[in-house]
């Protein structure tokens, strides 16, 4: 297989979850020699905003695939009601389910994946160096 | 299935030459498949990650993923890519006889 593949990736969503496919896809093709670029755009400008990194949320209100479930319900079709999900603090509760959901799965924080793709143009930089 | 002979030794590949019977493998084929993908020597840092990826691939049956290798061999992503320049989870697992890595972290 050829060394110089490319692939891009357009960051448009800055809720959490939607961090998540370009930074996966882009990790593992960067493990296996492609390029990787990805343009933050709109919204998703908050994946590489130092204040927002850490803070990405998920919001519960139409969101229909978010459901009780993962608060231990043992339904898996009962949806978190639109009007409960308008509450102060849901999308922060929401937010922490999905985290620690995460967190259990040993899936890396947004920043780690940012920061190895820096080591990786670092490395890169290192051997034009030489 | 094809074979090649790499080092002396006749070793059955896939169609991307990745080493299909981890158990072929020896540190002489582990050299010259290193130099295949440009990387003209190993050194104790290279044999750190490799043994590593060696021992995980003996008790998984899979090559391990990039977290894995940061976490498990104690380097550092900014250090796996300089010791395996492009694509580090691949050459790792080609350079280790083991299958091409399915995990995506």
């Amino acid at each position: 297989m050829s060394d110089d593949r490319h692939i891009a990736f357009i960051c448009s969503k800055g809720n959490l979850d939607m961090a998540y496919p370009a930074l996966v896809m882009g990790w593992a093709a960067l493990g296996n020699g492609l390029d990787v670029t990805i343009f933050f755009t709109f919204w998703g400008l908050d994946i590489i905003n130092k204040h927002r990194i850490d803070h990405l949320e998920v919001a519960p209100v139409a969101n229909t695939s978010m459901k009780m479930s993962m608060m231990g319900v043992k339904d898996p079709n009962l949806g978190i009601p639109n009007l409960l999900g308008v509450l102060p603090g849901m999308t922060a509760f929401a937010t922490k389910l999905m985290r620690d959901k995460m967190e259990e799965l040993e899936v890396p924080p947004v920043r780690e994946y940012l920061d190895a793709g820096r080591c990786r143009r670092q490395a890169l930089c290192l051997q034009d160096d030489r | 299935m094809a074979t090649r002979e790499i080092a002396g030794a006749t070793v059955q590949v896939d169609d991307e030459g990745f080493m299909t019977n981890p158990n072929e493998w020896n540190r002489e084929i582990a050299v010259e498949i290193a130099h295949e993908e440009g990387i003209p020597d190993l050194n104790s840092e290279h044999w750190k990650v490799i043994d590593f990826c060696r021992n995980t691939g003996q008790a998984t049956g899979k090559s391990p993923t990039l977290r894995q290798i940061t976490n498990g061999a104690g380097v550092t992503t900014k250090e796996l890519f300089s010791l395996f320049p492009k694509g580090p989870a691949k050459k790792v697992a080609k350079i280790s006889g083991l299958g091409k890595p399915e995990g995506c972290v």
